[in-house]
């Protein structure tokens, strides 16, 4: 399969001078809080091949559509798949809406940032 | 449910951007209605059912079993985030469960589901309070829970280990950050 660009979710709504979408890997954080840490940024054929695999990526940046419409499109190539907004009493403070999919033994999830919630960076 | 219903998120699947945008709207509405509803009725909440509320990440957990032995109602739940502990809550029941058995359209196994959503209500009747706790699965289902109490167990898992990652042995490894 091969890569696209990092940079792949155009906004032609008017974003023009928001940065581009990028896609990281991710983890879950541990208890209550919800929280989704960012790891490396990869690009778009390695997004699908972690999400393949039940493992969790994260669209990231300043644009919400950006971010997930970029999400919506690592999902679809994984399979039919659901979105889930975040409910703060049960998916912690911390927590981003996802796609994940609807098979639900298909483990994972393709987090996105929105203009409030952003994921974790991960500590040195 | 009230607030986090399966309208609201069936409404959520629409693909379409404007659609996306209204359901995200509708919902962020429903989060915040429910979390002033939750204001006035947590202080007289017991301590158990206010940990099961603040104190544990519900979302995604796979639901390993439910059932009831007169009385009392148990969930057990493997816990999404890391380290996937083993979650058991027992409610005594102060009424009747309600299992409304209905699917969502793309289901096809309805055996297996995931914790979506959950509510904590307050009915005051002739015979005082009662609160129910609402819960909506990943297969549709939504289940009322009439109670007095919770009971909550959390253990580290030995079977199942952890979550199961789909295809994890066919595809390559990806290196973490």
């Amino acid at each position: 399969m091969a890569a696209e660009p990092k940079s792949n979710v155009p906004d032609d709504r008017g974003a023009k001078t928001a940065p581009p979408s990028v896609i990281h890997a991710a983890d879950l954080a541990s208890g209550p809080s919800g929280g989704v840490i960012r790891g490396d940024e990869i690009d778009l054929a390695l997004a699908i091949i972690r999400r393949q695999q039940g493992q969790n990526v994260v669209g990231c940046g300043d644009d919400l559509k950006a971010n997930r419409r970029l999400a919506e499109k690592i999902e679809a190539a994984v399979g039919p798949y659901v979105r889930s907004p975040p409910h703060k009493q049960n998916a912690g403070p911390r927590a981003l809406p996802h796609y994940q999919q609807q098979d639900p033994d298909h483990e994972g999830h393709t987090f996105y940032e929105t203009a409030n919630q952003k994921a974790l960076r991960k500590e040195p | 449910m009230k607030f986090f219903t399966r309208d609201r998120y069936l409404a959520l699947q629409n693909p379409h951007e404007d659609a996306m945008d209204a359901a995200d709207a509708d919902w962020e509405a429903a989060v915040n209605a429910y979390d002033a509803q939750l204001r006035l009725i947590r202080p007289a909440m017991p301590p158990t059912v206010r940990q099961l509320l603040d104190g544990l990440y519900l979302h995604d957990a796979r639901v390993l079993s439910m059932g009831q032995c007169g009385e009392t109602f148990t969930i057990t739940l493997q816990l999404d985030v890391p380290p996937n502990d083993l979650l058991t809550i027992a409610y005594s029941l102060a009424g009747q469960p309600q299992v409304i058995k209905e699917a969502f359209p793309w289901v096809h196994n309805a055996d297996i589901a995931k914790w979506l959503y959950d509510e904590m209500e307050l009915n005051e009747n002739g015979n005082g309070k009662q609160y129910i706790h609402a819960i909506l699965l990943s297969n549709g289902w939504e289940i009322n829970l009439p109670l007095k109490d919770v009971q909550l167990t959390t253990a580290v898992p030995i079977l199942p280990a952890q979550a199961t990652k789909t295809n994890r042995s066919v595809l390559p490894a990806v290196k973490s950050a």
